[in-house]
């Protein structure tokens, strides 16, 4: 599943450890979700959307295979 | 930014912590066993008496488990499950080996099998999950 938790993070200038922090997960979570090779659980991906005050869709882009 | 620590760093330090104490007193207790020896009713109670650490250490790495969060949580459970299965088949290879007489061997191997089965299994789903390609 592809995302744009980079792109987010980067307009509020946010390190991963960061948005680790702000959401309680640790970087290592954030560094796998970013590169798409984690598909986050819905209150994770919630959490996120809330955070980023964006839909849940605008955040995480199904990939045909999903 | 928020001053706090993270939840998931405070149950890694809590894990090593008590992993660490539970380590030290079970080794006390080993040690013990090996230099004093035992004999009569201590024959038994100083191997149960190594349980009360080993529970411990049970304990701990379950409390980790449940206060990771749900990526270094299907890590872990991946990777128990892999070494898991490992273990299991080695241990019914080697009970039919026992079987065409090879000699029986203590069943704590299978401990340290399991626990190394998981480190290694938790090391390359680590590798699958945290590390990126410069892409």
């Amino acid at each position: 599943m592809k995302n744009r938790l980079k792109v987010l993070r980067a307009g509020y200038d946010w390190s991963q450890a960061e948005l680790a922090d702000r959401i309680g997960v640790a970087r290592g979570t954030i560094l796998a979700l970013e590169a798409g090779k984690y598909a986050p659980s819905l209150p994770l991906a919630f959490k996120l959307s809330k955070l980023f005050n964006k839909p849940v869709e605008e955040i995480f882009i199904p990939e045909s295979t999903d | 930014m928020k001053n706090t620590i993270n939840p998931i760093i405070k149950a890694g330090r809590r894990y090593f912590i008590e992993m660490g104490l539970s380590t030290i007193a079970l080794t006390a207790v080993d040690l013990f066993w090996i230099v004093h020896g035992a004999s009569g009713r201590w024959q038994i109670a100083i191997p149960l008496l190594m349980m009360i650490p080993t529970v411990c250490m049970f304990a701990s790495i379950v409390r980790f488990v449940l206060h990771s969060d749900e990526l270094f949580r299907k890590v872990l459970i991946e990777s128990f499950a892999i070494s898991g299965g490992v273990t299991a088949l080695i241990a019914l290879m080697y009970s039919f080996l026992e079987g065409a007489g090879l000699p029986k061997q203590h069943a704590i191997w299978m401990y340290s099998t399991f626990m190394i089965g998981s480190v290694i299994a938790s090391f390359f789903l680590m590798r699958r999950y945290f590390v990126t390609s410069n892409e």
